[in-house]
C-alpha cells in the first residue's frame, strides 16, 4: 500500500465548512421553498440560509484565495488530451471496468490528483456554478439594494429560478458526490484522505 | 266647480312636488355661495400677530375630490354653519367648530378610537393625529385605492413614522416588505387583504394609468374583464394576461406587471397598531388566503381602482411577472424539474450500487 499526501490542511478544513455549509443550505433551502409541509417558523429558515450562505461566500473566497495564490488552481483544468482520450477511459471504467475488477487508470499525485471527469466537474462547479449561486444567493439578500442589477437580468423571478435550478443540482450533486466517494479501494478509504490528508493507492501488481 | 278646484290642487302639487323634494335634499347653503368669498384665492383672515392664514378654497379641485363627486355641501361638514346672515361683516358664526368627520365616518371614527393615534389623543396627547393629520388635504382629498402601497405610505405613514427604525425583526429584503405592501396590512390586524398585479412601466417606475390600458385594447372599464377573459371562466389566466402584455406593447405601451399586498379599502384599516402580524406565513405561503385574493388592478384618474379577478395559477406560471414572495410564489414546473435533478443523482448513486452489489461474485473470481 502505497500513502500519498493528497488534501492538504487548507484544503481539508475548506473542503468540510463547505460541506456542512451546503448540505445546511440544501436543507434550510428546503424549508424555505416548501415551508407549508415542515414546522420550521420560514423567519428562522431564512435567517439560517442567509447565514450559512454568507459563510459559504467567504469559504470560497479561502478556497479561491488559497489555490490562486499557490498557484494550484491549474490543477482544476483538464488538457486537451484529458478533456478527450483520458475522460473516455475514464467513463469506461466507472461504467464498465469497475464492475469486472479492473484497475482505476487514474493514479493522483499531489499535482495532479483529480482524474478528467473530476477535473471538469469540480472546475465547472468551483468557477461559475458556485459563484453564479453566490452571486444570485446575494441578489436575493439585497433586493432593493441591487434593483437595478435584478432588472438587468430580468427581473426576480429570473434570479430566483436560476438560485432554484442550482439549488437542485446542487443536492442532486450531494448524493452523487457522496456515492462516488465510496469508490476507493475501501468504502471509506476516500472519507479517511479527506481527514488525515493521505490517500492509500494498491501498489500496482505487475 | 268643485272637481275643478281639486283638479287645481293635484295640478300644482304635481308640478310643485319635485321642487319641494329637491329642496328637501339640496343644500340648505349652496356650494357656490360660500365659493362666492372663499372661491376667491386671495381672501385670508388677518391674525392678531399681522400674519393672515388664506381661508381660499379651489372650487374645481373640491369637485374633483371625493367628497365633491359625492355631492358633499360644505355645510354638511362645517355643520355649525345653519345660515348666512350677510348684515355681519362675517355671515356666519366665525371661527367655525372644527369638522367632525365621524359625523358621517362612523365605522372609521370607531377603528380609529381601537388604534394606537386614537389611544393617544385619549389618554392627552395633543399631538397625537386626527383625521386632518394623515388626510391632511381634506377639502381635496381624493380616493386612495389608485394609489401604489408606496405612495399612500409616502403621503400617509411616512410624514410622520421612518420604517427603517422599526422592521429589523424581518429576516431580510426589510425594504421590499414596505414598498410593496401598506402598512395597514400587518399594522392593521383586522383588515381585508388582497393581493393585485399592476400594469407597470419599469423605466418611468410608475403605474400605467389605467384608461391608457383600456384605450389601447379598446374596451372600457365596464367590459374590459369580459374582453380579457377568452376562455370565459370569469377569471384572467395567465395566457389571457400574456395577451393583454402582448396587444400592449403592439400599441407602444411596455407593460411589466408588478404586484403589491394590501388592504382594501375599508373603515378597519384605521385600527392601526404598535404590535403587527408577524407571521410570515400569513402571505409567504402558497395556502395564504391573501394571496388567493388575487386581482388585476387599473387604476384611474380620480384615484379609484378598478379590480379584475386573476386566476392564481398566474403566481405559479412561467410568466415572468415581477411580482415574487418566497415560497407563496414559487413555479410549478420548476419543482418538476427539480425533482427530477434530484431523482437523477438518486438514480445514478443507487444504480451504480447496484450494479456494483450484482457484479462482486464477478470480481470475487477474478482473484
Amino acid at each position: 500500500m502505497k500513502r500519498i499526501y493528497l488534501h492538504p490542511l487548507p484544503v481539508r478544513i475548506w473542503h468540510w465548512i463547505h460541506a456542512a455549509c451546503i448540505t445546511l443550505l440544501v436543507i434550510t433551502g428546503v424549508f424555505i421553498r416548501y415551508s407549508e409541509h415542515f414546522g420550521i417558523p420560514l423567519r428562522t429558515a431564512v435567517k439560517a440560509h442567509n447565514i450559512v450562505g454568507i459563510i459559504v461566500a467567504l469559504d470560497f473566497l479561502l478556497w479561491f484565495g488559497y489555490y490562486v495564490f499557490t498557484g494550484k488552481i491549474k490543477i482544476y483544468f483538464p488538457t486537451k488530451e484529458e478533456l478527450l482520450k483520458q475522460a473516455i477511459r475514464q467513463i469506461r471504467y466507472y461504467s464498465y471496468g469497475i464492475f469486472v475488477g479492473e484497475p482505476n487508470p487514474f493514479h493522483p499525485t499531489p499535482e495532479n490528483k483529480f482524474n478528467p471527469l473530476q477535473k471538469t466537474a469540480y472546475l465547472s462547479i468551483m468557477l461559475f456554478l458556485l459563484p453564479l449561486q453566490i452571486f444570485t444567493g446575494f441578489l436575493l439578500l439585497y433586493p432593493d439594494e441591487f434593483r437595478e442589477v435584478i432588472e438587468f437580468f430580468g427581473g426576480i423571478r429570473v434570479i430566483d429560478t436560476i438560485h432554484v435550478l442550482l439549488f437542485f443540482f446542487f443536492a442532486s450533486f450531494i448524493i452523487a458526490h457522496f456515492y462516488l466517494a465510496t469508490l476507493g479501494h475501501t468504502p471509506l478509504a476516500h472519507f479517511k484522505a479527506m481527514i488525515t490528508g493521505w490517500e492509500e493507492e494498491p501498489e500496482e501488481h505487475h | 266647480m268643485k272637481g275643478n278646484w281639486l283638479f287645481r290642487f293635484l295640478f300644482i302639487l304635481m308640478v310643485a312636488l319635485p321642487f319641494v323634494a329637491l329642496g328637501t335634499v339640496s343644500y340648505a347653503i349652496d356650494n357656490e355661495e360660500c365659493l362666492e368669498c372663499h372661491g376667491d384665492p386671495d381672501f385670508v383672515k388677518e391674525l392678531p400677530g399681522g400674519k393672515t392664514v388664506s381661508l381660499y378654497v379651489d372650487g374645481k379641485r373640491f369637485a374633483q375630490s371625493v367628497h365633491g363627486q359625492n355631492d358633499v355641501a360644505c355645510t354638511d361638514c362645517h355643520a355649525d354653519i345653519t345660515e348666512l346672515n350677510y348684515d355681519n361683516d362675517v355671515p356666519h358664526p366665525a371661527p367655525t367648530k372644527p369638522v367632525d368627520c365621524s359625523s358621517c365616518h362612523e365605522d372609521e371614527q370607531e377603528a380609529y378610537e381601537q388604534s394606537v393615534h386614537g389611544q393617544a389623543r385619549k389618554e392627552g396627547d395633543d399631538e397625537a393625529p386626527t383625521c386632518a393629520t394623515c388626510h391632511n388635504n381634506y377639502h381635496y382629498v381624493k380616493y386612495m385605492a389608485g394609489e401604489t402601497a408606496a405612495q399612500r405610505s409616502a403621503g400617509v405613514c411616512l410624514n410622520c413614522h421612518d420604517p427603517d427604525e422599526y422592521h429589523d425583526w424581518l429576516p431580510s429584503a426589510k425594504r421590499i416588505h414596505y414598498k410593496y405592501t401598506d402598512c395597514s396590512v400587518c399594522h392593521a390586524k383586522n383588515s381585508p387583504k388582497l393581493t393585485r398585479l399592476l400594469f407597470y412601466n419599469i423605466f418611468k417606475e410608475q403605474v400605467i394609468p389605467g384608461e391608457e390600458v383600456v384605450k389601447a385594447l379598446s374596451v372600457d372599464f365596464d367590459n374590459f374583464l369580459q374582453a380579457v377573459d377568452k376562455n370565459g371562466n370569469g377569471k384572467i389566466d395567465s395566457k389571457e394576461l400574456y395577451f393583454i402584455t402582448k396587444t400592449l406593447k403592439a400599441k407602444g405601451i411596455k407593460a411589466s406587471i408588478t404586484g403589491e399586498i394590501v388592504a382594501d379599502m375599508d373603515p378597519s384599516v384605521h385600527a392601526i397598531t404598535k404590535d403587527a402580524i408577524k407571521d410570515c406565513t400569513q402571505c409567504h405561503s402558497v395556502k395564504s388566503p391573501i394571496l388567493s385574493n388575487l386581482f388585476l388592478t387599473l387604476t384611474k384618474a380620480d384615484g379609484e381602482a378598478e379590480n379584475y379577478p386573476l386566476n392564481k395559477e398566474v403566481l405559479s406560471s412561467l410568466y415572468p411577472i415581477r411580482f415574487y414572495l418566497i415560497d407563496a410564489t414559487r413555479i410549478k414546473l420548476l419543482d418538476i424539474i427539480g425533482v427530477l435533478i434530484v431523482l437523477g443523482g438518486i438514480g445514478f448513486a443507487g444504480g451504480h450500487l447496484t450494479v456494483r452489489l450484482l457484479t462482486i461474485p464477478l470480481r470475487r473470481r477474478k482473484k
